[in-house]
């Protein structure tokens, strides 16, 4: 199939699923901890099915603008491998993959990925949770993970710890949401509810060699190497979700009268341009990503625009409805609140803006691309 | 209300936003008699336990004196971490038509909201700052990074600026809404100060976001 048929299909296919999941949208973000009343739904089911790794960057980018579309909340709150199996599919054994994805494949259990820390965020130095060694060949693992999306309903996880001290000392482990050594507990977020984001404490929680992933790679490529580009990876994600949710907003607002003014056009068509901007670019990175994970800036840079964009959208375009737009309409409440979070994701705009500083400073500025 | 009256007024609802918080600030707007604007069909937020000092409310078009006006509690999960309820208005009876001006003027409460969320700012950028030196990357607090600075500096300039920008008896209805606009901006910088910690409900620094929601309940339509 035509590239370009190809993406339209995977986009016509996503979208079919965004109605339902916008239909869901406001009763799971009141009660995240009832989502599983809706998990046989066609399209929560759907959004499970997505595998970042085996579609690549650009058909995973397609789907999730549309399904963002719907609601970008409800597709985090989806069960499956999620950000875990991003990494997983990077420096997992196929061992480790199937192990994951047999944990989830009922369509009743999530996974989640563990890397940030309280007082330190995901500045990987500071990392303070451990792999302290039992004397056997075996570990034990110490340590609190914060904002962890979906950590306190999950089934499996991959947690970035440390054995030592020193970059290479990084591991990511699978590990049993289960374990008695385990005590989750969710969050109460401002948004991105459905997500159940959660704090998790570790206390001797056992880990074998088999839980150790990239034990087949090089010791440079099994830490956080991997995790970096599961991060570029996942960066790009959000910056579809963003686009995604700016879309939804737009559409609903432009929905919502018949007779709009001239001046109130130009604002919608403003916006609409900046949107499509934005997601062309999204594109592109996820083209880069596809070429070469190693790259990390496009999809910096992807993410800082989606992020602005879809905090101002959020924020004006509900004003054309008038004084209390966002009382009258909860679901335009919910997507302010929403776009919020994928400030705090995968590496804030402060860390973007780093990324895409030092990348030009070095590399210069290639205006083509 | 009296530019005068407005004046002294929006210093001391600064101040109690600063001290007391969101809640106080915007009691004090509404025991001060100013009328509370809601959206087309009645909806509004306001502090818990406010409901029988509210003089009038302000419907679109329209003032609606309190003894003439059903009212609804509702629920409103985000505004009830800072002592407020949603209530929805029915006007009984005859409304008397706000004036309509060439250029509509903003509501009082608006005017009186800025100062409050300015208060809001600065309370939360100080504790922005307490909550950065205490956070030490490579053996320096985070206050000691340029990026982190410059967002300071950029906050204290607007919040700043808007304090004068306040001070103005004739203020015109666009640069209040200009000045609210620069008060949502400022308030995610500041927000983003406290990293995923700031995106709890439980965190102080929500009483931004809930200020914000505020603000879209009860801005001035015509300045969009």
């Amino acid at each position: 199939m035509d590239p370009d048929d190809e993406l339209e299909a995977l986009r016509a296919q996503a979208g079919e699923h965004a109605a339902q999941l916008r239909a869901l949208a406001l009763s799971v973000d009141a009660a995240p901890d009832r989502v599983d009343e809706h998990l046989s739904s066609p399209a929560m089911q759907a959004v499970r099915g997505l595998d970042p790794i085996a579609l690549g960057a650009r058909r995973t980018v397609a789907m999730l603008v549309e399904l963002a579309r719907g609601d970008a909340g409800m597709v985090l709150a989806c069960p499956g491998p999620a950000l875990a199996g991003v990494v997983t599919g990077i420096i997992g054994s196929p061992e480790q993959q199937e192990r994951l994805r047999s944990a989830v494949a009922d369509g009743r259990g999530w996974a989640f990925l563990a890397i940030t820390e309280p007082d330190v965020g995901s500045d990987a130095t500071a990392l303070r949770t451990e792999l302290r060694p039992a004397g056997d060949g075996t570990f034990r693992l110490y340590g609190v993970k914060r904002y962890i999306g979906n950590g306190a309903r999950a089934r499996i996880g991959v947690v970035l710890a440390r054995t030592g001290p020193g970059p290479l000392a990084l591991r990511a482990v699978l590990v049993d949401g289960a374990s008695p050594q385990l005590r989750a507990r969710p969050l109460d977020m401002v948004g991105l509810r459905g997500a159940q984001i959660s704090e998790l404490a570790f206390d001797g929680m056992p880990v074998g060699p088999q839980d150790l992933l990239g034990e087949h790679l090089s010791p440079l490529r099994r830490g956080m190497w991997g995790v970096m580009q599961g991060f570029t990876t996942v960066r790009v994600q959000i910056a579809a979700m963003a686009v995604g949710t700016s879309l939804a907003v737009h559409e609903y607002v432009h929905a919502q009268r018949r007779g709009w003014r001239t001046g109130e056009l130009a604002v919608l068509d403003r916006a609409h341009a900046e949107i499509a901007a934005v997601h062309r670019l999204t594109q592109r990175a996820a083209a880069a990503v596809d070429a070469d994970r190693r790259h990390t800036h496009p999809a910096s840079l992807a993410k800082l625009a989606a992020v602005s964009l879809a905090r101002t959208v959020t924020r004006r375009l509900p004003r054309l409805l008038g004084r209390g737009a966002l009382l009258e309409h909860p679901l335009l409440e919910k997507w302010w609140r929403d776009v919020c979070a994928f400030e705090f994701m995968e590496g804030t705009s402060h860390i973007q803006r780093l990324h895409v500083a030092q990348h030009c400073l070095k590399n210069g500025f290639d205006h083509d691309n | 209300m009296s530019p005068a009256l407005i004046s002294v007024a929006a210093g001391e609802l600064r101040r109690v936003a600063r001290e007391r918080g969101l809640a106080a600030g915007l009691g004090a707007i509404i025991r001060g008699g100013v009328p509370v604007p809601c959206s087309a069909t009645g909806l509004t937020l306001l502090p818990v336990g406010v409901l029988g000092e509210v003089a009038a409310w302000r419907l679109p078009g329209a003032t609606v004196p309190a003894d003439r006006a059903t009212v609804t509690v509702l629920a409103h999960a985000l505004g009830e971490t800072e002592g407020l309820t949603q209530v929805r208005i029915v006007a009984r009876g005859e409304q008397v038509p706000s004036q309509r001006t060439a250029e509509p003027e903003p509501d009082d409460a608006v005017l009186l909201l800025a100062s409050v969320r300015l208060g809001l700012l600065e309370h939360m950028l100080e504790a922005a700052v307490a909550h950065l030196n205490s956070r030490i990357v490579d053996g320096r607090p985070l206050t000691t990074r340029q990026m982190i600075q410059a967002a300071v500096a950029d906050t204290v300039t607007v919040a700043r600026t808007i304090a004068h920008v306040l001070d103005d008896p004739e203020l015109p209805g666009g640069a209040l809404a200009e000045a609210h606009e620069r008060l949502d901006e400022a308030g995610w910088t500041v927000t983003t100060l406290f990293g995923a910690g700031g995106y709890l409900r439980e965190h102080p620094v929500r009483c931004l976001y809930v200020a914000g929601l505020v603000h879209d309940a009860w801005h001035t339509d015509d300045y969009r």
